[in-house]
């Protein structure tokens, strides 16, 4: 089955990317296809290139990178919500001064145009965050 | 319909309500501290209830709560089961 999953909650401080990661590693273990990760409101945080947790913790950012590179999935950040939180596209950021690798390897970031399409493309869509 | 519930509040109790008997309900994360059987827990107030009612047993075991310690009719499922769970059930709608 097609799966999508949105996360609205920052790493660290909420459980939310824990428990999408750990479901997303079910549904694949069953056979089944996640088709987006959408990352919207603090959820964007799951996406900063420089976030550094001490060695002997789980690092949440790296993690959604290697998911990426192991199982192709599309790791999408909401545009307005990374903007609102200083955490810019490269293009954006050349035009402001700004830091222009802000995002972590395997996201991109884009539109509410790819929530929408997650939705109607997938059979089922689960939200985790608060 | 599957409800999957986050946190342990009141929002429990009035889902659990308005459920259907073939609706589902799935609680995660603090939410699971609500089947602890005690008087204070919301699902008390709809121990009635037709609707099947799971907890994640890795958010259980996470928190120190031992399966004995549930109420009976609460059911338990892993991740995989978490997946089946949304495999088998439609729409589904994240409570916060």
């Amino acid at each position: 089955m097609k799966i999508s999953v949105q996360i609205n909650a920052s790493p660290y401080q909420h459980q939310a990317a824990d428990t999408a990661w750990h479901f997303i590693q079910a549904a694949l273990a069953g056979g089944h296809e996640i088709y987006r990760v959408f990352f919207y409101h603090d959820g964007i945080y799951n996406a900063l290139r420089d976030s550094r947790p001490p060695g002997d913790e789980r690092d949440i950012v790296k993690r959604w990178s290697e998911l990426h590179v192991d199982n192709n999935i599309d790791l999408v950040v909401c545009i307005s919500s990374a903007q609102r939180r200083g955490l810019l596209e490269q293009s954006v950021a050349k035009k402001v001064a700004g830091y222009e690798k802000a995002l972590a390897d395997g996201f991109r970031i884009a539109g509410l145009g790819l929530l929408m399409e997650a939705v109607i493309d997938s059979e089922r869509h689960v939200i985790f965050g608060e | 319909m599957l409800f999957i519930i986050n946190k342990n509040s009141a929002e429990i109790a009035s889902c659990i309500a308005k459920a259907s008997t073939d609706d589902v309900v799935l609680l995660i994360e603090d939410a699971v501290f609500a089947v602890v059987e005690c008087d204070a827990s919301p699902i008390v107030q709809i121990s009635g209830s037709a609707s099947a009612i799971y907890a994640l047993s890795a958010d259980l075991q996470a928190r120190g709560i031992g399966e004995d310690a549930c109420y009976k009719h609460i059911k338990f499922v892993d991740y995989l089961g978490f997946v089946e769970l949304v495999v088998n059930n439609n729409p589904i709608r994240s409570v916060f």
